[in-house]
């Protein structure tokens, strides 16, 4: 076998614990096609007992930005890591502090956010590209975090280092993802029962931005408890900002009041409260035992994706789930903000093993509990499912029990489908992609007003396209492009200045319609990253820049062609060249 | 190995860190201080958003 030689990786993380447990899962995922990889990380407070507990990644420093007193503070702690350089620095955050540190440690390749040697922001590549386009203009994308960071790395290795090593489909998530030391046994009865059931609801200061409130939690045990004797509940209450076990143990008087002395004497030895703070290894530990995990906390939801448990999102309608969602198959998100929402979204989860997903709301609830027909209804109850490649690869949110679907999600899809196109290369099936979409929910007059200026665009690009190509080969043939005539000066000036109106022309086009923001979004961020200071490679990028533009335009109509007409899948038609990589095909890498 | 586009980069090789002059060491080290002294202000002001700072 041959032996690869190490490539050695540097991560930057400074986010908080959700971010770091998905950059984790992301880097397991990578080293299964690159098991050479050597992975150094450079990591926040909040993910350093992460980092330090995955067996994958050899050294971890930690950086704490918050407690760092001196510039003198911040050279020490970074000393031996712009020791010896790296092959690749990747630096996986979003903070500016993150920017100037990937620029100072020592690599031959970078990517994420950067600085350029005058100190402005640098953007190392074409997938922070994306994300910063949408980022700049608040707009909702559909791939998934993770799926961003493991296919950003894996197109940087396989360009630049080796081809990836064939292996197996086995899932990235495991309940061996952590080192676990031993911490003493968790003493509840049936916790060693393995045909026992343990459910968390964690109660903490992200509940007060969703339904999890003390009274609503309280009910939500007493249905869980009422619904099978082989099920235990945990609350964990850790904060110490006003939820606390004293409301929550008085409520939960409150609502047994009237059910049996025999169920009232049981909720003993199958209702626990744990309001201190635990330590890492043994939250994992925790964790990895539960049926599911039911939280608000960004934090936790991450951490349980990475040891394959099930968890139940209690959510706003405005997270955008595709993009930092729990990622795996089978977990739940609830929209429910009232206590009879959830509680009729909790038994339908509950139930799953005898309805498996495909029974209605009122099919379910119908004869048993009539009453939760209506609150189930009110809220979305969303359940996820990893899409094998041919369907468009990523992680998906389906709704469950309903149909309802919000047409504001139809942009976010065709961002994902943007970015696969100009960036994997290939174009899923419009038809599977937008099959989710019920027809009911299409506004067609929305989406033809959407048409007719994708098409002014389209027409602008093609005008600034023009201009390029005049640009280049007028610059083409120059002698010298440091010794011009006065008639070749005012020509490329001329060019120059019409550039510049096509440009206002663009962000115009692109301010009537926020559908199209992403293009104007991406025409700022491509120029800006264009760096030379000689004329005819600035013309030939300007010219890749509109031609990429108006392919992207293109596909801008195709899927609304194919969404108003839902006539069947075409491909969508290539008006200019394909973009072509190296080698190799990105299909196989999950997007 | 040469970039397969001018726009979309997966990638970008690295000046290398001991070719800066000290200068520009000097600069890129008072920005990341800058940057953290905005950070532990931001704390103090009991803001979440620390790290959500893309648009700079």
């Amino acid at each position: 076998m041959e032996v690869k030689t190490p490539i050695r990786l540097a991560i930057l993380e400074l986010g908080g614990e959700a971010e770091a447990s998905q950059t984790l899962i992301s880097l397991k995922a990578v080293l299964k096609a690159f098991p050479n990889l050597e992975i150094e990380a450079v990591v926040s407070k909040s993910g350093y007992e992460l980092f330090s507990s995955a067996p994958f990644i050899q050294k971890v420093y930690l950086f704490d930005t918050l407690t760092i007193d001196s510039k003198l503070d911040a050279v020490t702690e970074l000393e031996s890591v712009l020791e010896r350089p790296y092959k690749v620095v990747f630096n996986c955050s979003v903070s500016e502090t993150s920017s100037y540190l990937t620029t100072l440690i020592p690599g031959t390749l970078k990517l994420g956010y950067g600085r350029h040697l005058d100190g402005t922001l640098a953007i190392y590549d074409a997938w922070t590209a994306y994300t910063h386009a949408l980022c700049q203009a608040s707009l909702k994308q559909g791939i998934h975090r993770i799926d961003i960071l493991a296919t950003q790395l894996l197109t940087c290795l396989q360009l630049h280092f080796q081809d990836p090593v064939e292996n197996s489909e086995l899932p990235v998530s495991t309940k061996s993802f952590f080192q676990t030391k031993p911490d003493g046994p968790m003493e509840l009865p049936n916790w060693h029962t393995m045909s026992h059931k343990w459910i968390a609801i964690e109660l903490d200061e992200h509940s007060f931005s969703s339904a999890l409130d003390e009274a609503t939690v309280a009910l939500a045990c007493l249905e869980l408890l009422k619904s099978s004797r082989e099920l235990s509940v945990i609350v964990l209450g850790k904060t110490p900002s006003g939820l606390n076990e004293a409301i929550f143990m008085s409520e939960i008087e409150r609502f047994s009041k009237s059910d049996s002395q025999e169920f009232k004497k049981s909720l003993k030895t199958r209702l626990f409260y744990f309001s201190k703070h635990f330590s890492f290894q043994r939250r994992i530990r925790l964790v990895q035992r539960l049926s599911i995990l039911i939280t608000s906390h960004p934090g936790s939801l991450a951490l349980a994706s990475a040891l394959g448990v099930r968890t139940l999102h209690v959510a706003d309608s405005q997270v955008v789930l595709a993009q930092c969602g729990a990622y795996g198959n089978g977990h739940y998100v609830t929209e429910a903000n009232t206590p009879d929402a959830l509680v009729a979204h909790l038994l339908y989860l509950q139930q799953e093993w005898r309805h498996r997903g495909l029974l209605h709301f009122n099919e379910f609830f119908s004869s048993t509990r009539p009453e939760l027909v209506k609150p189930a209804h009110s809220k979305r109850l969303l359940k996820s499912r990893i899409l094998p490649a041919k369907e468009g690869g990523g992680v998906l949110y389906e709704t469950v029990g309903q149909e309802p679907f919000q047409t504001s999600s139809v942009i976010s899809i065709f961002h994902s489908v943007l970015a696969r196109d100009w960036l994997c290369s290939w174009v899923p099936d419009l038809t599977k992609t937008l099959a989710s979409i019920p027809s009911h929910e299409v506004q067609p007059q929305l989406i033809r007003d959407c048409l007719d200026s994708a098409q002014v665009l389209s027409q602008i690009l093609s005008s600034g396209l023009g201009i390029s190509q005049q640009l280049h080969s007028t610059v083409s043939q120059l002698k010298s492009e440091n010794v011009m005539s006065m008639l070749d000066i005012e020509r490329v000036q001329g060019f120059a200045k019409e550039l510049r109106k096509i440009e206002e022309l663009i962000h115009r086009a692109c301010s009537i319609r926020p559908e199209l923001a992403i293009f104007s979004s991406y025409y700022s961020i491509f120029f800006n990253e264009l760096e030379s200071h000689k004329l005819k490679p600035l013309a030939e990028g300007s010219i890749e820049i509109f031609e990429t533009l108006i392919r992207g335009v293109s596909l801008f109509q195709s899927f609304f062609e194919t969404l108003l007409s839902h006539k069947r899948a075409t491909l969508v038609p290539t008006r200019a060249k394909i973009l072509r990589f190296d080698r190799g095909s990105k299909r196989e890498r999950g997007l | 190995m040469k970039e397969s586009s001018q726009i979309f980069k997966f990638g970008t090789f690295s000046e290398s860190a001991k070719d800066f002059t000290d200068e520009v060491i000097q600069s890129l080290f008072e920005g990341m201080w800058q940057s953290i002294i905005k950070e532990q202000e931001a704390e103090r002001h009991g803001s979440q958003d620390a790290d959500q700072t893309c648009n700079t």
